[in-house]
């Protein structure tokens, strides 16, 4: 059995999450990890026997890398994108994709062109709980839908500035933008608010400490998303959605379905990322592309992230073009 | 895709080791796919960083945990495993690991065989039952293991590979406060009672009586330091013998110097001598086995070991014939060349593996 190749671009905390995960697969090969932090690099090279090296380029330097992740912070994108598509190799990648929608759609251009596997983390597409929703939801669609991520403030500094991390909607809320996508249909207009308050634990934290918005969707459904990161403890993420005679509740660990017969709870029994890396594995081995987020999708998604930040920046509901 | 080579230690203290396997990583790394793995103790990790650094694969093994070492070796198959052991009770698990997972084993042993318990060499003997090949760095490490087991033994010597000076001649000597017309004499060795530096110190005043611009040079750190260090008080040779401790800038000093000298009463195969020919800076030895080696026993500067006359005679020749001493340092670089670089080396060992290798491809078709 020949081993698929992969390398790495970035090697923090989200990286590691993917490679407990790919270290399992008898047909992947963890062959090199760049990182602006050799030392970084080279401790998660030494777990594998695999090369390290303090920039992209030497990574893609190798000529027999089969495939990239990509796990950068959501500032850092375009330069590895960009190399890596000029280099003709799938890739996956971390959502936020970008924080500047032009570099995107760009990316999301010169992927289509190159005619790439491409895989985006939203995650959230791989739950079992995620499978249920979208059963029920065939028959009865939602009509009513309900976001949530009221959570605590992240401990990364680039997190708390607005032109590092594009702020809470950004960085976070945006996997349950996904999600009501990906379970409701496209979106077509938004309103968004946000506020901030200022904490002495927090210096230079710029970006709003709560924000909402209302959303409205293509198929008629409307809905609002609420985040704010002055918890101390992740209180609520998850996604609500309503319909005629159903009532369903997606945390990220379960969800509950209510018909009117009780609040049953069923509780994920798989791990997302698994299958989400071994969807994106198996479509680089040119068996079946099952992967559900590709870069075109996830840029469908942050298109609305991103509308949300300019409606509150201008005060005005967005209408979403092309959707 | 390239072969991979696995170049593998569990010493606690790859120190000389350590450098050899970067050295030949190196020197292989245009041929094989070569990955460096040790321990993951401190010495370990930071050999496995320098590894990284010059664009060797590496891979940290925790040997308390022998399952997971030999699931890794068990995945890298089918491939080569090359055993590096500073002293024979080294690197035994990692042979029998490695034969177990189906990997061909090649063994380099770094020193003579010294082991005496019968215990131990018993473990050694069962231990060498798995492994397909074996290189010895020096003469005599190939000879005091050639009969120990009917696994084959080749000599490939250790090589250095030659490092450029960063700074220029003057700007150092300006930097040691030494006068261009002073003669600079360099010893670069562990201070340990094996390398003679009493035998040097000894040797100093007949030396300065003849060449009153001599100065002495000794760099290195180890347990003779303030045993030398009063000797030299004692004799009154401040002014003329400096003691610099360890330094990482050594191509720069053999840049600066007039001559390389060392002293010493016994050796392996002394890689600071090896790194002084590669200079093309002149040499003065001892009839030590391993200096022989490395200079050759028509070399016209040797002394005898522990002979401060012999010494301070050899070192006198050689400042009163620079012509001739300069003649032979650019001899002594064609012999580091022909015997000791590291492409040299690099070049063996792959012929070594390819004949382990095709043998045991042989031994895969039959069965």
């Amino acid at each position: 059995m020949s081993k698929t190749r992969i390398g790495f671009i970035g090697v923090g905390g989200i990286a590691n999450r993917h490679l407990a995960v790919l270290e399992q697969f008898p047909d992947v090969e963890l062959a090199g990890f760049a990182d602006p932090d050799f030392n970084r690099a080279v401790d998660a090279a030494s777990r594998f026997g695999a090369r390290a090296y303090s920039d992209h380029q030497s990574l893609l330097d190798d000529p027999t890398l089969d495939a990239v992740y990509i796990c950068i912070p959501p500032f850092a994108h375009g330069d590895a994108e960009r190399a890596v598509i000029a280099r003709g190799l799938p890739f996956f990648v971390e959502k936020p994709i970008s924080l500047d929608l032009g570099v995107a759609e760009e990316l999301a251009l010169a992927v289509e062109q190159a005619g790439l596997v491409t895989g985006v983390g939203y995650h959230w597409r791989y739950k079992d709980t995620v499978e249920e929703a979208r059963q029920r939801l065939a028959e009865r669609p939602a009509q009513l839908v309900s976001g949530y991520w009221l959570d605590s403030t992240p401990p990364p500094q680039w997190w708390w500035r607005m032109d590092r991390s594009g702020g809470q909607m950004v960085e976070q809320t945006t996997h349950i933008i996904d999600l009501a996508r990906y379970l409701v249909s496209e979106v077509t207009q938004v309103f968004g608010l946000a506020s901030h308050l200022d904490r002495e634990a927090f210096p230079g934290l710029d970006v709003p400490t709560a924000s909402t918005a209302s959303l409205r969707f293509a198929s008629g459904a409307v809905g609002n998303l609420a985040s704010t990161s002055l918890l101390n403890w992740s209180h609520r993420v998850g996604l609500h959605l309503f319909g005629d005679g159903i009532a369903l509740e997606l945390s990220d660990h379960d969800i509950m379905v209510d018909v009117g017969a009780g609040r049953p709870v069923l509780h994920a029994q798989s791990d997302p990322v698994f299958k989400e890396d071994r969807d994106f594995i198996d479509a680089v081995r040119g068996e079946t592309n099952s992967i559900r987020c590709s870069y075109d999708e996830a840029l469908k998604t942050h298109r609305v992230a991103l509308a949300i930040n300019q409606s509150i920046r201008e005060g005005r509901a967005i209408n979403m073009s092309g959707g | 895709m390239k072969q991979r080579i696995i170049l593998v230690t569990d010493s606690e203290e790859p120190s000389g080791v350590g450098e050899h396997m970067l050295t030949l990583g190196s020197g292989l790394a245009d041929t094989y796919d070569v990955v460096l793995a040790a321990p993951d103790h401190e010495a370990g990790t930071s050999l496995l960083h320098r590894a990284a650094a010059s664009g060797l694969g590496v891979k940290a093994l925790d040997l308390l945990n022998p399952r997971q070492v030999r699931g890794w070796l068990a995945d890298q198959a089918p491939t080569l495993l090359h055993v590096h052991a500073g002293i024979g009770w080294e690197g035994h698990d990692l042979v029998r690991y490695g034969k177990a997972a189906g990997l061909a084993i090649v063994r380099t042993e770094h020193l003579p065989y010294l082991l005496t318990s019968p215990i131990q060499q018993a473990a050694y003997r069962a231990m060498l039952l798995s492994v397909d090949g074996r290189i010895a760095v020096s003469q005599a490490v190939y000879d005091s293991h050639k009969d120990r087991s009917s696994a084959r033994l080749v000599l490939i010597h250790n090589g250095v590979t030659h490092r450029p000076p960063t700074v220029s001649r003057e700007q150092m000597r300006q930097a040691l406060a030494v006068a261009p017309d002073d003669r600079l004499l360099l010893t670069v060795a562990r201070l340990s009672p094996q390398k003679g530096h009493a035998v040097l110190v000894d040797a100093a005043p007949a030396i300065l009586a003849r060449f009153a611009n001599a100065k002495f040079v000794l760099v290195g750190t180890g347990p003779e330091r303030d045993k030398i260090s009063a000797s030299i008080s004692q004799a009154g040779l401040q002014q003329n013998v400096v003691m610099l401790g360890h330094r990482t800038d050594v191509p720069d000093l053999l840049a600066a110097a007039d001559l390389f000298i060392l002293p010493s009463l016994f050796e392996g195969l002394p890689l600071a001598l090896l790194e002084a020919m590669a200079s093309k800076l002149p040499v003065v030895a001892t009839t030590a086995g391993g200096s022989i080696e490395a200079i050759g026993s028509d070399h016209p500067y040797l002394a005898t070991q522990g002979d401060a006359a012999s010494l301070g005679d050899a070192i006198i020749a050689a400042l009163d014939q620079p012509d001739q001493a300069k003649a032979e340092g650019d001899k002594a670089f064609r012999r580091y060349n022909e015997r000791f670089s590291t492409a040299r080396m690099a070049a063996e060992t792959a012929n070594f593996y390819q004949s382990i290798l095709h043998k045991q491809g042989a031994r895969g078709t039959n069965s």
